[in-house]
C-alpha cells in the first residue's frame, strides 16, 4: 500500500503553485458555465419553494399527525452528518499527524461549510411560525422567558451555529497563505485588491508562520470535540422522547458514526470528479482515496454495529412498543422499502471496501460513495418517519408521503449546494497550496 | 346615460384611460347620489343603561327545542352578545335529560351556513314576500280542490292548528306528510294490534335483557333518554355488579350494536325470519314456523335457543324486544306482542296517542305525484323536505314537479327541489323562531328565537297562516293564544293585540312565561295507554314473514346516514367531517360489505392502495346504476351492502355538493329500506376516501380495555397492571388546590360521537376538508377511536381519546420555547402565543392527541369562512397557522367557575366544571373533576378495580383514566 505516494512524482514549489492555482486562473469553460447556471436555476428554485412555504405554512408538505416531522428534518440530520467528514479530517487528523489529508483537507472544510449551510436552512424553515426562531436562543427577552433547556433543541440550535462558525473561521483561517499565493500571482489589478484583502497581508515571514501555527492548531482543538458534539446533540433531538424507535441510549454515538461515515462518502462522491476534471491526480493520489475508502468502511461498522445493537436491545427489552417498532413498524410497515435500502447501501454495500482493488477503483469507489449517500438519507428517513408512523396508539397510525414541495427543497438543497461549491472551486484554491509545498519538501527530502 | 355606461363598461374590459376612469367615477357617483335615500330619522342609543338581562362577555341560556325527525328535544341554547353559540341538553326536557346529539349541537352552525336561502326568488330571480303572499293568500274559486300541501310530520301543535285552519278555508285542499327514512313504529302496526293509532316508546330503567332487533335505539336522535337510562344499567362497580344484558341483530354496525353483548350480523331482510323463529322459541304456535326453523343456519339456531332461554329466565316486565323502525310492520307486530307474552307493555315498551299525527294527512307522496303528474294541482306548497332528491326512484318527483303551475318550497337551502320549483320562499331557522313541539313522549315544548332571522325568512306557521288567511299577528301571539285555550282565555286570532292584551290572564301569561323559560310544558306526556292486544296478530305475522321469498344473495341495505340523517344536514361542515362511529370515514358514503362478501362479489384488492384509494364498485337496481367505493368493514354481516343515504346532494349547498353519491335514486317505492334485487360489478378504478382512523385492530396492546363479567369476577384486579405509582425522573406536578382530572367508562360509550361536535363547537375548532383528512390532518381534539380486537373483528369498542392531560406529561419537557406547560392545578397547557411549531410535543405524545395549524385553517379552508364565523366562542383563542393546540380539559370553563367562586369568596363546589364533551355525552360516560372533591363520581370511579390509565407504562401518569368495558354475555354463548 506504502507503493502509493501522496505526491506523485517531484514537483518543485513552483510548479506546484502553478498547478495548485490553476483553477483560479483558468477561463470558465462551457462545461462549468453550463453547471453553474444549472445549479443557479436550482438555487432559485429552492428559494422561490422557500417562499412559498412560508407564505403559505408548512401544510404544504407532507407532514401529517403523527409524522410531523419529516423532509425537514431528514435533510437537516443528512446535510449535519455530512457536514463531519470535513472538520474530522482537517481537525481530527491534524492532531494525529495524519500527514495524507494536507492535499484534501481544504476540499473537505468548504463540503462541511456549505452542507452545514443546507442543513441550517431546515430547522428554521421547519418550524410553524418560522419569524419567532429566535426564541430558541438564549437571548434577554423582555418577558424573561428562557427556552426550555430540558428540549434538546436549543442545545441543537446553539450547537450547530456554534459548529458553523467554528468551521467558517477554521476555514478560512487555513485559506489565508494560499489567498497570499493567489494574491501574489494575480494577473490583473481587480483580483490584485481582492484576494489582497482576504489574505490580510499575509507575508509568509516566520513570526506570521508561528502565529498561523498556534492558531490553526488552536482551533483544531476547538473542533474537534465539536465533530462529537454536534452529531451527539441532534441525535438527542431524538433520543430524549419516549418514542420507540428514537427512544435510545446509543443514539449519540450511533448518530457520529453515521455522520462521518455519510461525511466521507459525500468527500469522495465531489473528489473523484474533481480530481479527474480538474487534473490534481499528482496531489490527490490513490492513496487518499484509499484512504478514505478505509474510514468508511471502519464507520460503516460502526453504523452497522450500532444497527445491531438497536434491533438486539429492542428485543432484548421484551417490550412490546420496541418489538414493534423494530420487527414490524421498520421491516414490514409503510415505506419499508426505505428501511431495506438503508440496511443494504449502509450495512452491505460498504462491505466492498474490504477488496483493495475496490478501494483504489475511482469509479467503484465513487459509485459505492454515493449508494452510501442514499443509504444514510434512507436511514433518517426510515429512523423519523417509519417511528413515528406507528407508535403506541394504533388508532393514530398513518402513513407518509412526501409532497413535490418536499422534493423541491430537498433537490434545491443539492443544487444550492453544488452552487456553492462550483463557485468555491472556481475561486480559491482548492488543495492547500503551503501544506502541500511543505509535505513535497518532506518526500524531497527524505526520497535522496 | 346608460348607452353611454355600458359601452364605458364593455371598453373597461380591454382598457382604461384616465379620462374614462374619470368620467366613470363622475357619473357613477352622481347615480349614486340621486339614487340614494336620506338616511331615516333613527336614533341609535348607547348602552347608558344596559338591559337586565344582557351583560357583555358573559353567555346567557335559553331554553328552546329543536325538532329531529318531528319530534322536539329540548335545548338550552348559550348566546353570546345576542349571538347563539353553543348548543346544550335541556335538563328537565325528557328527551334531551341535558344531553344532546350530534345534530343538535351541529343545529347552531346550520343557523349560520353561508348557503342559506336569503330571499325569496322566484324563477332565480329576486321576488318579495307580498308577492308571495299575494299568490298563497288569494281568495279561491276551487275550495282547494288544486291547491296541495306537502311537509314533514311533525309534532307541532301550532302547525296542526294551522293546518286545521287551511283546511277550513280550502276544504278541498289536501296535506301530505313525507319523510324520506323512518324513524318512528311504522304505520298499521299499533292499529293492527289495538285497533287505533299509537306510538311506541321504550322505559330501558327496569329491562334486563334487551333484544334490537336492527334497532338504533341507543342512537336515536330524539330521544337520548333510551341511552343515558340503557348505560346507567350498563355501569358496573363491582364484580357483584348485575348489568343488563343486550342482544342485537343487525346488518350495518349501529350505535346500539357496538355496545351489545351479543351482535348476530344478518342481513336486515333475514331479521324478521328471526324473530318469527324467536317467537316460536318463546311458545308461539304457528303453523307458518314449521316453513321457517329450516331456513335458519347452526349460528342462528344456537343464538336464538340461548336468547330464548335468557328471555324466560327473567322475570316478566324485565325483558325488551325492539324493532327496528326500517323493518317491516310484521316484525313490529311479531316484537310488540312478544313484549306483550313476556309482560313488558306498560313496563319497558309503552303506548300513547301518536305524536306526530301522521294518520291526519289526506294523502300520502305517492298519491300526490300521481295527482301531480295528471295536472290537477295549480298550487303546491313544499315545505322543508327535498323530494325531489330524496323521494324513490320511481315516483320521479321532478317530473311531476314541472306539472304543476305554481310550486312554492319553503326550506332552509336552494336545494334540488327548490331548484325545480317556481318559487324559493327562505325558511327560517328553528333558532330564529318561535313554535312549539311535542317530545316523543308526548311533553309539549316551546322553541324561542334566539336570534332576530339572519335574512329576510319566515317560519312554517307564518306561511301557512298566509295559505289560511289567518291574521298576521306573528308567532309569539299564535302561540300566547294556543296556550291559552286550555284555561279557556277566550284569546282569538282575529283580536287586535290591545283586546288581547285585555283579555289576558295575569296567571296564564304566567305560566306560558314559565313554560318559555322551562322549555316546556310539565306533565304534558301522554298518558299510557292500556290497550287491549289482539292476539292472532302474532301469528298473522309469523304468516307474512314465513311467505317472504328466501332471502337472496345479496341484500342492499339503504341506511341513514349516521352523520348526516337523511341528507338535510349535508351542508354542515361539522358534520361531513365528523368521522362515522365504526368504519371513522368523514366526507364520503361507500358500500359497506364484509370481506368475505367483497371476495365472493370478486373485487380485487379490497383493502386500500398506498395512495388509500378504494375499489370502486358499480350497483344496479331497478335499471339505474350508482359507481361508488367499496370498503370492507369486518363488522357488516356477510351476503348484504350498505349504503348511506344523504350524500350526493346537487343543490346550491356548497360543501354538500360533490360529497358522496346519492343512493337514493337505487330505492324504489317497494323496497324503502332495504332490497334484494341488486347486482354488482367490480370496476378497475379506485377512489380515495378519507378515513381518520385506518388501523382497527387494536394488536393485543393495552389501549381499550375489554373483558366480560366472568372474567372479572375471576380477576378483580385486572387492571392492577395499567395503573400506580411509578418511578419518575420529572418533578411532582401534585400539587394542592383543586386538580382536574376526567375519568371515562368504555362501557358506557356507545361510540354516538355528540362529544366531539360538542367539543368542536366549544373550542372553535376548524374543519380542514377530505383531501386535509386523507393526509392525516383532521384537527378534532376529541376523537373516538373505534376499535376491535385481534381474535373477533366482527365487534367494536369505542373510546373517547383526548388530551390525557398527564402528570409526567412527555410533551412538556421537550418544547424548546415553553409552549406547553403544566398549570398548578394539574392541566396541561398549551401557550398558542409562545408556540413556534416544532411540533416536537406531538411526536413524543404517545396518544397522538395533538393538532398541528399545518395551514392557517380558517383562511385556508373556506368551510371555516363566511357567518360560520359567528358561531365562534369568544371565550376561545381561534388559533394561528404554525401553532400546536389540543384539548384543555374546557379551560376556559374552569377558569370561569373559578371566576364565579372567587366573586362568592368560596371554594369551587363539586360538579361546578362541566366540559363540553361531558355535558354533551347521552350516556354519562364522560365524568369530570377536582381530585380534591373525593366525593364525586369521577373520583369514585377511578378508585374501582377496573380503572386504568391508558398505556399506563410510559410513566406519563396521565390524568384522563378510563373504566374498562366489562359486557356481560350470555355464559351459554360465550366462546
Amino acid at each position: 500500500m506504502n507503493a502509493v505516494p501522496m505526491i506523485l512524482g517531484a514537483p518543485d514549489d513552483a510548479a506546484l503553485s502553478r498547478t495548485l492555482t490553476a483553477n483560479v486562473f483558468r477561463p470558465m469553460g462551457k462545461l462549468y458555465l453550463g453547471l453553474v447556471s444549472l445549479c443557479l436555476l436550482g438555487t432559485l428554485g429552492l428559494f422561490g419553494l422557500i417562499a412559498y412555504t412560508f407564505v403559505m405554512g408548512i401544510g404544504v408538505w407532507g407532514n401529517n399527525i403523527p409524522v410531523a416531522w419529516g423532509f425537514a428534518i431528514i435533510n437537516f440530520v443528512w446535510w449535519i452528518g455530512i457536514g463531519h467528514a470535513g472538520t474530522f479530517i482537517s481537525a481530527i487528523l491534524l492532531l494525529l499527524e495524519q500527514s495524507w489529508r494536507t492535499s484534501i483537507n481544504r476540499f473537505a472544510e468548504a463540503m462541511t461549510l456549505f452542507a452545514v449551510i443546507q442543513a441550517l436552512l431546515f430547522p428554521l424553515l421547519h418550524l410553524g411560525r418560522p419569524w419567532f426562531a429566535y426564541w430558541l436562543a438564549p437571548y434577554p427577552a423582555t418577558m424573561h422567558i428562557w427556552p426550555q433547556f430540558r428540549s434538546a433543541l436549543p442545545w441543537d440550535f446553539v450547537a450547530v451555529t456554534t459548529y458553523f462558525t467554528v468551521s467558517l473561521v477554521f476555514w478560512y483561517l487555513g485559506l489565508i497563505p494560499d489567498l497570499a499565493v493567489v494574491r501574489d500571482r494575480a494577473t490583473t489589478r481587480g483580483k490584485r485588491i481582492v484576494y489582497g484583502i482576504f489574505a490580510l497581508g499575509w507575508r509568509g515571514s516566520v513570526r506570521h508562520l508561528t502565529h498561523y501555527r498556534i492558531a490553526y492548531g488552536l482551533l483544531a482543538g476547538f473542533a474537534t470535540p465539536l465533530v462529537v458534539s454536534v452529531h451527539s446533540v441532534v441525535s438527542s433531538d431524538f433520543a430524549i422522547t419516549i418514542l420507540p424507535g428514537w427512544h435510545s441510549t446509543l443514539f449519540p454515538p450511533y448518530f457520529v458514526a453515521g455522520a462521518i461515515f455519510s461525511g466521507f462518502a459525500m468527500v469522495q462522491t465531489l473528489l473523484i470528479p474533481c480530481r479527474r476534471i480538474f487534473g490534481m491526480e499528482q496531489v490527490i493520489t490513490e492513496r487518499h482515496i484509499d484512504n478514505i475508502a478505509k474510514l468508511t468502511l471502519v464507520t460503516g461498522l460502526v453504523v452497522a454495529f450500532s444497527y445491531g445493537c438497536e434491533f438486539f436491545v429492542a428485543w432484548y427489552s421484551g417490550e412490546w412498543p420496541e418489538l414493534y417498532t423494530y420487527f414490524h413498524g421498520f421491516t414490514e410497515g409503510p415505506n419499508n422499502a426505505v428501511f431495506w435500502t438503508a440496511m443494504v447501501c449502509n450495512v452491505l454495500v460498504p462491505q466492498l471496501y474490504w477488496f483493495p482493488f475496490m478501494r483504489r477503483q475511482p469509479v467503484c469507489c465513487w459509485i459505492i460513495a454515493v449508494l452510501v449517500n442514499v443509504g444514510m438519507w434512507s436511514e433518517r428517513f426510515f429512523l423519523i418517519v417509519q417511528s413515528l408512523q406507528r407508535d403506541y396508539l394504533v388508532s393514530a397510525w398513518h402513513g407518509y408521503k412526501p409532497t413535490w414541495v418536499d422534493w423541491g427543497i430537498f433537490g434545491g438543497t443539492l443544487a444550492f449546494f453544488m452552487l456553492l461549491f462550483l463557485v468555491f472551486m472556481r475561486f480559491v484554491p482548492f488543495v492547500p497550496i503551503m501544506e502541500v509545498k511543505e509535505l513535497a519538501a518532506h518526500t524531497r527530502r527524505s526520497q535522496p | 346615460m346608460h348607452d353611454h355606461l355600458v359601452r364605458l363598461r364593455s371598453q373597461r374590459e380591454q382598457e382604461l384611460s384616465r379620462r374614462q376612469f374619470l368620467q366613470l367615477v363622475a357619473a357613477s357617483g352622481a347615480l349614486t347620489a340621486a339614487g340614494c335615500q336620506p338616511n331615516p330619522p333613527e336614533q341609535i342609543l348607547p348602552y347608558v343603561k344596559r338591559p337586565l338581562a344582557l351583560l357583555p362577555g358573559e353567555s346567557t341560556s335559553y331554553a328552546t327545542s329543536l325538532l329531529i325527525d318531528g319530534y322536539a328535544t329540548g335545548l338550552l341554547v348559550a348566546t353570546r352578545e345576542g349571538r347563539p353559540i353553543k348548543v346544550e341538553g335541556n335538563p328537565s326536557h325528557p328527551a334531551t335529560q341535558g344531553a344532546s346529539h350530534i345534530f343538535q349541537q351541529a343545529a347552531v352552525l346550520q343557523l349560520y351556513d353561508p348557503d342559506r336561502a336569503k330571499s325569496v326568488l322566484q324563477r332565480g330571480a329576486p321576488a318579495t314576500w307580498n308577492a308571495l303572499d299575494a299568490l298563497l293568500g288569494a281568495e279561491r274559486e276551487d275550495r282547494g280542490e288544486r291547491l296541495r300541501v306537502l311537509l314533514e310530520p311533525t309534532s307541532s301543535a301550532l302547525v296542526h292548528r294551522q293546518l286545521a285552519a287551511l283546511r277550513q278555508r280550502h276544504p278541498r285542499a289536501k296535506i301530505a306528510f313525507y319523510a324520506p327514512t323512518p324513524s318512528s313504529t311504522p304505520h298499521g302496526v299499533s292499529e293492527r294490534l289495538f285497533g287505533t293509532a299509537l306510538d311506541a316508546h321504550y322505559a330501558l330503567d327496569d329491562a334486563e335483557l334487551i333484544v334490537s332487533l336492527d334497532s338504533d335505539l341507543l342512537g336515536c336522535p330524539y330521544a337520548l333518554g333510551y341511552a343515558r337510562a340503557f348505560a346507567a344499567g350498563r355501569h358496573i362497580e363491582t364484580p357483584g355488579s348485575t348489568p343488563k344484558r343486550l342482544y342485537a341483530i343487525e346488518a350495518a354496525m349501529s350505535d346500539t350494536g357496538s355496545i351489545a353483548d351479543h351482535r348476530l350480523r344478518r342481513p336486515s331482510s333475514r331479521v324478521a325470519l328471526l324473530a318469527a323463529a324467536l317467537s316460536g322459541r318463546l311458545g308461539l304456535r304457528a303453523s307458518a314456523l314449521d316453513a321457517i326453523e329450516p331456513r335458519l343456519d347452526a349460528e342462528e339456531r344456537s343464538f336464538l335457543d340461548a336468547l330464548a332461554r335468557d328471555l324466560r329466565a327473567r322475570p316478566p316486565g324485565r325483558t325488551l324486544i325492539v324493532a327496528g323502525e326500517r323493518q317491516p310492520p310484521a316484525l313490529h307486530v311479531l316484537a310488540h306482542s312478544l313484549n306483550a307474552q313476556l309482560g313488558n307493555l306498560g313496563q319497558g315498551v309503552r303506548f300513547t296517542q301518536p305524536v306526530l299525527a301522521q294518520h291526519e294527512a289526506d294523502q300520502d307522496i305517492s298519491g300526490l305525484v300521481r295527482e301531480l303528474d295528471a295536472g290537477a294541482v295549480d298550487r303546491l306548497l313544499i315545505a322543508g323536505i327535498n323530494p325531489v332528491y330524496d323521494a324513490t326512484a320511481d315516483l320521479n318527483f321532478a317530473r311531476a314537479l314541472s306539472r304543476v303551475t305554481h310550486s312554492i318550497y319553503l326550506g332552509l337551502y336552494a336545494n334540488e327541489t327548490a331548484e325545480r320549483c317556481g318559487w324559493l320562499a327562505p325558511l327560517s331557522h328553528c333558532f330564529e323562531t318561535w313554535g312549539d313541539g311535542r317530545a316523543y313522549d308526548g311533553t309539549l315544548s316551546f322553541t324561542q328565537p334566539l336570534i332576530r332571522p339572519l335574512y329576510a325568512t319566515r317560519s312554517l306557521t307564518e306561511v301557512l297562516s298566509v295559505l289560511a288567511g289567518q291574521p298576521q299577528i306573528g308567532d309569539r301571539a299564535r302561540l300566547r293564544v294556543a296556550f291559552g285555550e286550555r284555561w279557556n282565555e277566550g284569546l282569538t286570532l282575529q283580536m287586535s293585540e290591545a283586546e288581547r292584551v285585555q283579555h289576558e290572564r295575569p296567571e296564564v301569561t304566567r305560566a306560558f312565561e314559565a313554560a318559555l323559560a322551562s322549555g316546556l310544558v310539565p306533565n304534558t306526556a301522554f298518558a299510557i295507554e292500556k290497550p287491549r292486544l289482539d292476539r292472532g296478530a302474532a301469528a298473522e305475522a309469523v304468516q307474512r314473514i314465513a311467505a317472504q321469498p328466501l332471502a337472496a344473495e345479496l341484500e342492499l341495505d339503504f341506511l341513514r346516514s349516521p352523520t348526516l340523517h337523511d341528507g338535510r344536514f349535508a351542508n354542515i361542515s361539522w358534520l361531513l367531517e365528523l368521522p362515522e362511529p365504526s368504519t371513522k370515514l368523514t366526507w364520503d358514503n361507500a358500500a359497506l360489505m364484509s370481506p368475505k362478501t367483497a371476495r365472493a362479489l370478486g373485487i380485487e384488492g379490497a383493502e386500500p392502495n398506498e395512495q388509500g384509494e378504494y375499489p370502486l364498485v358499480e350497483l344496479v337496481r331497478a335499471g339505474r346504476t350508482l359507481r361508488v367505493p367499496a370498503l370492507c368493514v369486518p363488522t357488516h354481516a356477510d351476503h348484504s351492502i350498505s349504503i348511506w343515504l344523504g350524500y350526493g346532494r346537487q343543490g346550491a349547498e356548497r360543501l354538500a355538493s360533490g360529497v358522496g353519491v346519492n343512493a337514493y335514486v337505487l330505492r324504489t317505492s317497494d323496497a324503502q329500506t332495504f332490497a334484494s334485487d341488486v347486482r354488482v360489478h367490480p370496476l378497475s378504478e379506485r377512489q380515495p376516501l378519507a378515513i381518520t382512523q385506518l388501523h382497527k385492530d387494536m394488536h393485543d396492546r393495552p389501549l381499550a380495555l375489554w373483558t366480560t363479567l366472568a372474567e372479572f369476577q375471576r380477576e378483580p384486579d385486572f387492571t392492577a397492571e395499567h395503573k400506580g405509582p411509578l418511578p419518575s425522573l420529572l418533578p411532582n406536578t401534585n400539587l394542592p388546590g383543586q386538580q382536574w382530572a376526567m375519568t371515562i367508562d368504555l362501557g358506557m360509550c356507545t361510540g354516538c360521537s355528540a362529544c366531539v361536535v360538542a367539543c368542536q363547537a366549544e373550542n372553535n375548532v376548524p374543519v380542514v376538508g377530505k383531501e386535509e383528512v386523507r393526509r392525516g390532518r383532521a384537527m378534532h381534539w376529541l376523537r373516538i377511536d373505534a376499535y376491535h380486537t385481534h381474535d373477533d373483528p366482527t365487534r367494536v369498542i369505542h373510546q373517547p381519546m383526548l388530551c390525557q392531560h398527564c402528570e409526567k406529561a412527555p410533551c412538556e419537557y421537550v418544547c424548546p420555547v415553553n409552549a406547553t406547560e403544566h398549570s398548578p392545578d394539574g392541566l396541561n397547557e398549551m401557550v398558542y402565543n409562545r408556540c413556534v411549531g416544532t411540533r416536537f410535543c406531538s411526536n413524543n405524545c404517545p396518544y397522538k392527541v395533538r393538532r398541528f395549524n399545518w395551514y392557517n385553517w380558517y383562511s385556508h379552508e373556506s368551510a371555516n369562512q363566511g357567518s360560520v364565523e359567528l358561531q365562534r366562542n369568544p371565550e376561545v383563542t381561534v388559533r394561528q397557522r404554525g401553532v400546536m393546540e389540543k384539548c384543555s380539559y374546557c379551560v376556559q370553563r374552569i377558569r370561569r367557575a373559578e371566576i364565579t367562586a372567587r366573586n362568592e369568596a368560596r371554594e369551587i363546589g363539586p360538579g361546578e366544571v362541566v366540559t363540553a364533551c361531558q355535558q354533551a355525552c347521552p350516556t354519562r360516560a364522560i365524568h369530570f373533576g377536582s381530585l380534591q372533591h373525593r366525593d364525586t363520581t369521577m373520583v369514585r370511579w377511578r378508585q374501582l378495580t377496573h380503572s386504568y390509565a391508558v398505556l399506563h407504562e410510559t410513566g406519563a401518569r396521565p390524568r384522563t383514566m378510563y373504566l374498562a368495558r366489562i359486557d356481560n354475555p350470555n355464559p351459554e354463548l360465550a366462546t
